[in-house]
């Protein structure tokens, strides 16, 4: 009875996972003066997940010959993780400071960078990049303010499917205009964009985080990471030798033609 | 014929008389007192439902939640008795940002033993033990609580209680306060209050 107990203490308890490190705007000095333009810090979190062993890696194989998938069965998907991002954003300076984090990122096949969805043919002034996958609103901190804000397990859900429509099922006639559309709809109200993921698709999750954090003064991030793994798939953020990869970029499948003809 | 007529009218008159009743003419003698030889000693399962404080550092990154739990045991004598005790309490944790709105469970399974007086109902009981507590993820790694590799602690357990019998001879109620010390957390310790509802088979 005691073992079953403890067994059932165990079950789908979260994980916590420190960041990689903190993000930090610095503000420049111009003519011995604080610029106070834009500054930025960027950085990659990547999931820690262990490596599949080869009959797992078969099983994956052996489940897309199944479900008659194009694409590969993610070994990381949303059926193996539920993830929340808890962020702080800390104002450093006696001064208030408007700051934004934009996060972006990919799954185990590739990354979104809205840059490479930059549409070329447009007039100068309409070429914009389209929204990130999460966060981009300005906040605006006072004086030595902190604040903390979270992108939920359902946020990262949405995520995860928005990057499965740009990445790899988008659109074939349209795929530049595919973040424009999925990441301002969402899925549960409108699948909007969403039309070309096999309906049986095993939606890899969100397993790189590029975070970008702007502001115009002298702000910092912390930020930590609650994984809920459902398959036993999780390492230890010590590990070495990991499933995702951590390179600065992974090219998607589907790569924006842009993208596309830069890549060698 | 006289006495023929002299016997009808006996019998008439015995048939007239309503029967004689018992009358009670004193108060009735109260219940006997309960008597503590007559409680049920043996096995016996216990419920409880109370609260588990953190103490210490701990406290300033664990608020205090509801507890549950069962003890299960035998009374080896009328004073003394064994018990395995299991129980779970939540928490929630008040760490600095960005980890906000987290919890957390903290089980313990221990073996005890528990000394009782028993003055007619009330009990007075002493209660001691040693096992393991369990913290059910690492979210207090981030204030190095516990640490990523252990979420097991040896823990001792030293408490006591008062309890009450009911008439009925095999339940039982009362209070009991434990004080819990948890090597393995950071020398962490804990109280706990519960009440309880006792079954002596």
């Amino acid at each position: 009875m005691l073992l079953t107990v403890v067994a059932l203490a165990g079950c789908n308890n979260p994980t916590y996972l420190p960041e990689h490190r903190p993000l930090e705007t610095h503000v420049m000095m111009v003519m011995g003066r604080p610029d106070t333009g834009q500054q930025t810090d960027t950085d990659l979190y990547v999931l820690p997940v262990r490596r599949p062993t080869q009959a797992e890696m078969k099983a994956l194989v052996d489940e897309q010959k199944q479900k008659g998938l194009m694409m590969p069965i993610p070994w990381a998907g949303t059926r193996d993780f539920d993830i929340e991002f808890s962020y702080s954003l800390k104002n450093l300076d006696a001064t208030p400071v408007k700051v934004q984090l934009q996060v972006s990122g990919g799954n185990e096949f590739g990354d979104y960078i809205p840059a490479d969805y930059i549409d070329p043919t447009q007039n100068a002034e309409d070429q914009e990049p389209p929204p990130p996958l999460m966060g981009g609103t300005p906040i605006d901190l006072l004086a030595n303010e902190t604040k903390a804000g979270v992108f939920r397990e359902d946020d990262i859900y949405e995520a995860s499917l928005d990057l499965e429509a740009i990445t790899r099922y988008p659109d074939p006639a349209a795929v530049l205009s595919t973040p424009f559309v999925v990441i301002v709809h969402n899925s549960t109200a409108s699948k909007v964009g969403l039309e070309n993921i096999p309906p049986n698709d095993v939606t890899p999750a969100m397993v790189r985080y590029s975070l970008l954090l702007s502001a115009n003064g002298h702000v910092s991030l912390d930020y930590s990471v609650r994984v809920r793994d459902h398959s036993g798939k999780l390492a230890l953020a010590t590990d070495k030798n990991l499933y995702v990869k951590t390179d600065a970029v992974l090219a998607p499948p589907v790569a924006p033609p842009a993208a596309a003809k830069a890549m060698p | 014929m006289r006495r023929l007529v002299a016997a009808a009218l006996l019998a008439l008159s015995l048939l007239a008389v309503a029967p004689a009743r018992a009358q009670v003419i004193a108060e009735p003698a109260p219940p006997p007192f309960p008597d503590p030889k007559k409680f049920a000693r043996g096995f016996f399962a216990t419920g409880e439902l109370g609260a588990l404080v953190f103490l210490g550092r701990t406290s300033k990154y664990a608020a205090a939640g509801p507890q549950f739990g069962v003890r299960l045991g035998y009374d080896i004598f009328r004073w003394l008795a064994v018990q395995v005790h299991v129980s779970g309490a939540s928490s929630d944790a008040n760490l600095p940002p960005p980890t906000l709105g987290q919890s957390f469970q903290t089980y313990l399974y221990l073996g005890e033993l528990r000394a009782s007086v028993q003055i007619r109902r009330f009990g007075l009981f002493l209660e001691g033990g040693a096992g393991f507590t369990q913290i059910s993820n690492n979210v207090l790694d981030l204030v190095n609580i516990t640490d990523h590799n252990n979420h097991f602690s040896f823990s001792v357990l030293g408490g006591a209680g008062l309890d009450y019998h009911t008439l009925n001879r095999h339940f039982s109620f009362g209070l009991d306060v434990d004080y819990i010390w948890m090597q393995g957390f950071s020398n962490t310790s804990a109280l706990t209050a519960t009440a309880y509802l006792r079954y002596t088979h």
